[in-house]
C-alpha cells in the first residue's frame, strides 16, 4: 500500500567486503557459511558534494530485499555544534550504520535529523535516534502516528530481516516554516506539500545546497501513491524561485541547475496525461497499465513499475469523477 | 466430569462422478486447493488448462482492497459463462459472467486477503477452459479494517456512473461504476452489504452480460465489458441489486460513432 514508496535493488557488499568474509570463513570454518548467515550490513558510501557535506546515494531500485530499502539519498552535514541528517534512512540498522559513519566522518553527534516526508524509505531509520534531535514538520508527525506501523508492516513484508527492531519514529521536535541555525550553518525549513501531504524541504544558506527531498525525482520515476499532482507542480515552482548552488534530490545524483525539476514536472505531466487520454478511451486499469510509455522516459529507471503504480493510484479518481453520472432509470 | 470432545462426522465420499476431471491434470499453478475448488465449481464437466484463457493482474500488488483483475478470454471466441476462482480467499468465487450478449471479458476489482492464485474459468458447453496466474500480495484486504479509513457515503450508495464505447466490429465497451460499501461481514459489527447480480440489457430488456457478484469484489464496484451494440435503441439498461434488496438503476446512452481508439486495448 502506499507504506511502500520507491523502490531499489541492493548493490551488495563492496569486493573488499566479499574478501574479509571469504577471510574470516576460512579462519573459523565452524563459523555458519557466509551466504545464509553474513549479518546483514547496508555498504553506506558517502559522497562529498560540498565542505562538510556528504549523500549516500540510494540505489535506483524498487524496495527489495536484496537492497534492504536503501533507495533514498541521506545527506550528512558537519557543524561545530554536532552533525545534522536529512532523512535517516529505512530502517532501524540502517540508522544505527548513518550513525557510525557520521561518527566517522565528522567525529560528533548527531544533533539534528530532519525528516522530509512519510515515506519508508526515509524516514523509519530515525527510530536509531533519540526522538529530541528528530524533527519533522506537524503533519508528518501526526501522520506517523496514524499510519506509521502501516509503513513497517509493509516494509518488514518487502524487506525481510533488514528491518528487525525497527519501530514507529516519533519526532520530538516541530519543523516549521522559518530558519533554524545550529552550529555555523543556517538552515531554512520549507513546509511544501504534492508529493505527500507535507514535504519538508531545506535550505542551507552557508552551503547553498538546496534538499528538495522527494518532491525532486532525477533519472528514477517518481513515486504517486499519497500525491496531489497540482500541488506538486506548485511546490516545484516554489523550488525553482529558490537562488541555490546545487540540489539534491530524494532520489538521483547531486546537480546544479533545473534537470531533476524540468524532470520531475516532465514526468507528473505525462504520466498524468497517459492515465487521463487512457480513461477518456474506455481503457480499465491494467489495460492502461499496459500502454507504452513515450521513449524520452526510456532513461529513466524503473518507469515503467512507477507509471504501473501511478495508474493505480490516479485512475481511480477519475473514474469517480470523470463518469458521467447517470440518474436513476 | 469430563466432557467427551465431540468426534467429528465422517467425511462423506465423495461420489466418483462428481470428481472432476481436472484432477487428472496437473495444476500449472500448483496449488493444493485446485481440486477442491474445481469439485466445487466446476465439477461434471471436462477441464482443460487453456493459455488462451488470460487473467491480467498488475506487476504489484498496490492496496490489497482494490487490486484490479481482467479476464479475456476472446481467444476462445464466444463463451457461456465465465467463473472467476480465487483459490485462497474467504470467497473462493468473486465473480460469475454469463455473456449472453457479450465477449468473453470482464475487468473488475476485489479484495484480497493473501497471495493467491487467481484463475478465470471459461465454459463453453461442457467443456471448462481454465487460465490463470499468481498475484503476490500482503494479507489483510478482508478481515482488516483499511489503513486509510474507509470513508462511506451513506447518501451516493447505488450512485452509477457509467459511459459507453462504440468500438470496432459492431462492439460496445461499458464502464462502469457503482457506489456500494461491499462490505463482506467479516469485519466487526459490519454486516455483509453487498452488491449480489448486475445485468445489462438492452432497451427492450433483452440480456446482453449477467453478473454474480460476491463479498469479494472492491468498494464501488467498477467494471468494463464488452456487450454486443444491439439492433434497437439509444440506451443499454443496468440493473443491480444488493443482499438487502436495494434495486439500483440506470440507463447509459449509446454513443452514435465509433471511438477512436487505437492500441492499448487488450
Amino acid at each position: 500500500m502506499s507504506a511502500m514508496d520507491a523502490g531499489g535493488t541492493v548493490t551488495g557488499a563492496t569486493r573488499r567486503e566479499w574478501l574479509g568474509l571469504s577471510l574470516a570463513a576460512a579462519a573459523l570454518p565452524l563459523l555458519p557459511a557466509a551466504g545464509t548467515a553474513a549479518v546483514l550490513k547496508y555498504p553506506l558510501a558517502p559522497v562529498a558534494i560540498a565542505p562538510g557535506v556528504w549523500t549516500i546515494y540510494g540505489v535506483n531500485e524498487p524496495i527489495t530485499a536484496r537492497n534492504g530499502g536503501a533507495i533514498a539519498n541521506i545527506a550528512i552535514l558537519d557543524t561545530r555544534d554536532g552533525a545534522v541528517l536529512i532523512d535517516a534512512g529505512p530502517s532501524h540498522r540502517y540508522g544505527e550504520a548513518l550513525k557510525a559513519l557520521t561518527a566517522e566522518l565528522t567525529g560528533k553527534p548527531v544533533v539534528r535529523v530532519y525528516l522530509t516526508h512519510l515515506h519508508s524509505d526515509h524516514v523509519l531509520g530515525a527510530s536509531a535516534f533519540d526522538s529530541g534531535v528528530v524533527a519533522a514538520g506537524r503533519i508528518l508527525t501526526a501522520d506517523l502516528k496514524r499510519h506509521g506501523n502501516a509503513l513497517t508492516d509493509g516494509m518488514y513484508r518487502v524487506a525481510g530481516d533488514w528491518m528487525r527492531g525497527t519501530g514507529v519514529p516519533e519526532p520530538g521536535r516541530a519543523a516549521t516554516d522559518g530558519t533554524e541555525a545550529i552550529g555555523e550553518r543556517r538552515f531554512r525549513t520549507i513546509l511544501l506539500s504534492g508529493h505527500t501531504r507535507e514535504d519538508l524541504c531545506l535550505y542551507e544558506e552557508r552551503s547553498g545546497l538546496l534538499f528538495a527531498g522527494d518532491l525532486v525525482f532525477l533519472d528514477r520515476a517518481a513515486t504517486t501513491p499519497d500525491a496531489s499532482l497540482d500541488a506538486w507542480r506548485a511546490s516545484l515552482a516554489t523550488l525553482r524561485s529558490i537562488d541555490r548552488k546545487l540540489l539534491v534530490p530524494g532520489h538521483g545524483p547531486v546537480e546544479p541547475g533545473e534537470r531533476g525539476i524540468e524532470q520531475t514536472l516532465r514526468w507528473l505531466d505525462t504520466v498524468e496525461g497517459q492515465i487521463a487520454e487512457g480513461f477518456e478511451r474506455g481503457l480499465d486499469l491494467t489495460e492502461l497499465m499496459a500502454v507504452p510509455l513515450p521513449s524520452w522516459t526510456d532513461p529513466i529507471a524503473v518507469a515503467r513499475y512507477e507509471y504501473g503504480r501511478s495508474v493505480m493510484h490516479l485512475m481511480p479518481g477519475l473514474e469517480r469523477e470523470r463518469l458521467p453520472k447517470l440518474s436513476p432509470a | 466430569m469430563m466432557i467427551p470432545f465431540p468426534k467429528a462426522a465422517p467425511r462423506v465420499a465423495r461420489a466418483a462422478a462428481e470428481v472432476p476431471r481436472a484432477t487428472a491434470i496437473r495444476d500449472p499453478l500448483g496449488s493444493p486447493l485446485w481440486n477442491d475448488l474445481a469439485g466445487r465449481y466446476l465439477a461434471g464437466r471436462t477441464i482443460v488448462f487453456d493459455e488462451r484463457v488470460q487473467v491480467v493482474l498488475p506487476h504489484v500488488t498496490e492496496n490489497q482492497s482494490q487490486v484490479p483483475v481482467a479476464v479475456d478470454a476472446r481467444a476462445l471466441g464466444r463463451a457461456e459463462e465465465i467463473a472467476v476462482l480465487v483459490d485462497l480467499h474467504p470467497f473462493p468465487l468473486p465473480l460469475r459472467l454469463e455473456p449472453v450478449a457479450a465477449q468473453a471479458f470482464v475487468a473488475f476489482r476485489m479484495k484480497i486477503e493473501q497471495g493467491t492464485p487467481i484463475r478465470a474459468a471459461v465454459r463453453q458447453g461442457d467443456v471448462w477452459h481454465v487460465g490463470g496466474r499468481y498475484l503476490d500480495a500482503a494479507g489483510g484486504g478482508c478481515t482488516v479494517a483499511p489503513v486509510a479509513e474507509k470513508k462511506i457515503d451513506w447518501d451516493a450508495v447505488g450512485e452509477i456512473r457509467a459511459r459507453l464505447w462504440r468500438e470496432a466490429e459492431a462492439g460496445l465497451r461499458l464502464r462502469l461504476r457503482l457506489v456500494h460499501p461491499m462490505d463482506n461481514g467479516m469485519i466487526g459489527n459490519i454486516p455483509a452489504f453487498f452488491v449480489e447480480t448486475l445485468d445489462v440489457t438492452d432497451a427492450g430488456g433483452n440480456p446482453l452480460a449477467k453478473l454474480t457478484l460476491s463479498e469479494a469484489i472492491a468498494q464501488d464496484p467498477t467494471l468494463t465489458l464488452l456487450p454486443d451494440a444491439p439492433a434497437a435503441g439509444s440506451v443499454l439498461k443496468v440493473a443491480a441489486r444488493d443482499n438487502n434488496g436495494g434495486l439500483y438503476k440506470a440507463e447509459v446512452p449509446i454513443p452514435a460513432k465509433t471511438a477512436h481508439l487505437g492500441e492499448g486495448r487488450l
